[in-house]
């Protein structure tokens, strides 16, 4: 990582930092006071977004230390979201708990779920284990909707009531805001830090080459499974904070779509890299609301009966065509533009590297 | 017992639409080694574009016309969109097709809606005006069983087109040539045969495989956009048949659609939906190469 001219470390702890500048810190500082103050200026509708970007930040870490990191390609990771939900859900509505009890079981639910459809990666990799993950994403929503309906609730789904701490009841979009937010920025600094652990370093490992990285003595199956239950954690603390945010569970939360709505953000933001998917839910949800503004726009020039199924065609093409374009063009994603940005403010007025 | 018989083929003929999907993907898959999930949406522009030119033109001509357009899709997509992934790393190219699949899926619905409408019946006598001698249409009553001729048809040309591409593959220089592309492109880009091309040519070959199952599909249940749920379930088929096999991908969608047939008949649809993924699941623990696929070795 290179840094400004002049700062050196003398000692192993700032080797080792994340933050190692005044000026990350500050930039930090900064970023964390706009987003505790963003709901005092923001209306209803940009909140919910803001609070839906939170989650999906949640669950693309996951998809991005199970992809991005160890190299497991999962088109199954919204299943995983809906069994956290659905945990959370269970475990509220039927069984009594407290919401911020069933938060961390909601995570180690999905992730036993994980670690059960990770199992093939014993035999398998790639692309077949990729099929795994879609039987996962099929098995599990039919689940979701046929198995147990006195307890699952079959299509109606479950409700449950907003979550609660002693007296705090979060019912206002304000309070689900800083519930979200607070928890996505912990599992941020979670995956930044996980990745920097010999775990972490193992992952990247079983990515580059997992016979190489067999040869240098990283048990490549414990290693798998234990992405796949990371990767899954994360989806069910995303799923958890869906229940609190709709206060239900519904089958038809979690399609195959949505499994490939993460995929995309994560190519488009950047996969390998902790602050990729924030990058990528940031723009995906924001093309998608740029969509949703437009589109009653050009449904204004054609007859009335083409414009719904228009905007959801501009929906798809706008988010298949991005995600082309990166894959062709900048297959790292924002986060690695991000990096060139930052090099060349370094280095100016100096070209680096010349030409 | 009828009710089993039913069931049974009723799967088999449901079964040779997914090996159809099937067999598209298969193509792509042996030469290139690129997993198409675009499949499906080749499929619904098949369907929808069909569907015009049948309009417009007339069976003949409107089938002729969207296999041609059915050939330039492949090749348009294979030159605009993964020709420029070559070199990069596998994920990549998935994650390609399946980005396609979207941007595919989505001109299709601004252009057609949410809109079902009847495809016309290009099996049908009248549509031919006595230019050929015409298939029977409505049910065939073998005994206590009934079966659709436009699905005894479908299963006839399915066949039938099996039997084409392997002989293509199996007899003629340009099929063994992709065979080799197959085997190694580095070999056979050094013994002289353009994989490129190959490449190319195995992308229209799949989107026109494509266009005509989309024709059977269209026949039997009409056109409509959602119709790429169908290209979900030839997946099961195509890795229980083995992913680099043409016969395994007959015989995992005639597997697929026997047991869906089965599943859904006695325990509902829920398990019916379930059924070929728990089946792939199985699969993919005990023999992930497939009935028909080839077992690689891997090695430093």
């Amino acid at each position: 990582m290179t840094r400004p001219a002049g700062i050196l470390d003398v000692r192993y702890e700032t080797e080792i930092a994340v933050l190692r500048t005044g000026g990350q810190w500050g930039a930090l500082g900064i970023f964390l006071v706009v987003l505790a103050v963003l709901p005092l200026l923001a209306d209803r509708a940009t909140l919910t977004t803001l609070i839906i970007m939170g989650i999906w930040v949640v669950a693309a870490h996951g998809l991005n230390l199970l992809t991005g990191y160890a190299g497991q390609i999962s088109i199954g990771h919204a299943a995983f979201v809906g069994v956290g939900c659905y945990t959370t859900a269970v475990l509220v509505a039927r069984l009594g708990f407290n919401y911020f009890l069933a938060l961390p079981l909601a995570g180690l639910s999905a992730g036993v779920v994980g670690l059960v459809f990770g199992l093939p990666s014993l035999r398998l990799k790639g692309f077949y284990l990729a099929m795994a993950t879609l039987a996962a994403q099929m098995i599990l929503t039919q689940a979701f909707l046929y198995l147990w309906p006195e307890v699952l609730g079959g299509a109606l789904g479950i409700s449950i009531p907003p979550a609660n701490l002693f007296w705090f009841h979060f019912a206002s979009s304000e309070s689900i805001y800083y519930l979200v937010v607070a928890v996505a920025v912990l599992m941020t600094v979670a995956a930044k830090n996980l990745v920097r652990t010999r775990t972490g370093r193992a992952f990247v490992a079983i990515r580059d080459n997992d016979v190489a990285a067999e040869l240098m003595g990283i048990p490549v199956f414990v290693t798998k499974l234990k992405a796949f239950f990371v990767g899954c954690f994360f989806a069910g603390i995303a799923g958890a904070l869906w229940a609190g945010f709709t206060w239900s569970a519904r089958s038809d939360q979690f399609p195959f779509i949505q499994s490939i709505w993460y995929l995309g953000v994560i190519i488009i933001g950047g996969m390998g890299s902790t602050v990729g998917p924030v990058f990528g839910v940031v723009v995906v949800r924001l093309l998608n609301e740029f969509v949703l503004r437009i589109t009653p726009w050009i449904g204004g020039m054609v007859p009335a009966e083409m414009a719904g199924p228009l905007g959801v065609g501009t929906g798809l093409v706008a988010f298949g065509l991005l995600a082309t374009l990166f894959l062709i063009f900048e297959p790292r994603g924002v986060a690695h533009a991000w990096e060139i940005v930052k090099e060349r403010f370094r280095n100016w007025p100096f070209v680096y590297p010349p030409g | 017992m009828v009710a089993l018989l039913q069931y049974v083929v009723a799967g088999t003929l449901l079964g040779a639409i997914y090996a159809l999907i099937a067999l598209g993907i298969v193509v792509i898959y042996k030469s290139t080694r690129v997993f198409n999930f675009a499949q499906a949406q080749f499929i619904v522009w098949g369907v929808l574009l069909s569907y015009w030119t049948i309009h417009w033109m007339g069976p003949a001509l409107g089938l002729v016309a969207a296999l041609v357009a059915g050939a330039l899709l492949g090749f348009v997509v294979e030159r605009l969109a993964l020709r420029p992934l070559i070199g990069q790393p596998l994920l990549a190219a998935l994650l390609m097709t399946l980005a396609l699949g979207y941007l595919l899926e989505g001109l299709a619905f601004m252009g057609w809606g949410t809109a079902v409408r009847k495809y016309p019946e290009v099996f049908a006598p009248a549509i031919w005006k006595g230019r050929i001698a015409a298939f029977p249409t409505g049910l065939m009553t073998l005994g206590p069983i009934k079966i659709g001729y436009t699905q005894l048809w479908s299963f006839g040309g399915t066949l039938l087109l099996f039997g084409l591409i392997s002989s293509f593959y199996r007899w003629t220089p340009l099929g063994k040539a992709m065979r080799a592309v197959a085997e190694d492109h580095q070999v056979s880009q050094s013994l002289g045969i353009k994989v490129r091309f190959v490449f190319s040519l195995s992308w229209i070959i799949a989107a026109v495989i494509g266009f005509v199952a989309a024709v059977f599909v269209g026949s039997l249940s009409g056109a409509f956009i959602q119709l790429s749920d169908l290209g979900l379930r030839a997946i099961p088929a195509i890795l229980i048949g083995g992913m680099d096999s043409i016969p395994g991908a007959l015989v995992g969608g005639i597997i697929v659609g026997i047991l869906e047939a089965l599943a859904t008949g006695y325990f509902g649809a829920g398990l019916g939906n379930v059924s070929p993924y728990l089946l792939l699941l199985l699969f993919l623990l005990v023999r992930p190469y497939g009935l028909f696929g080839q077992r690689r070795i891997e090695r430093l």
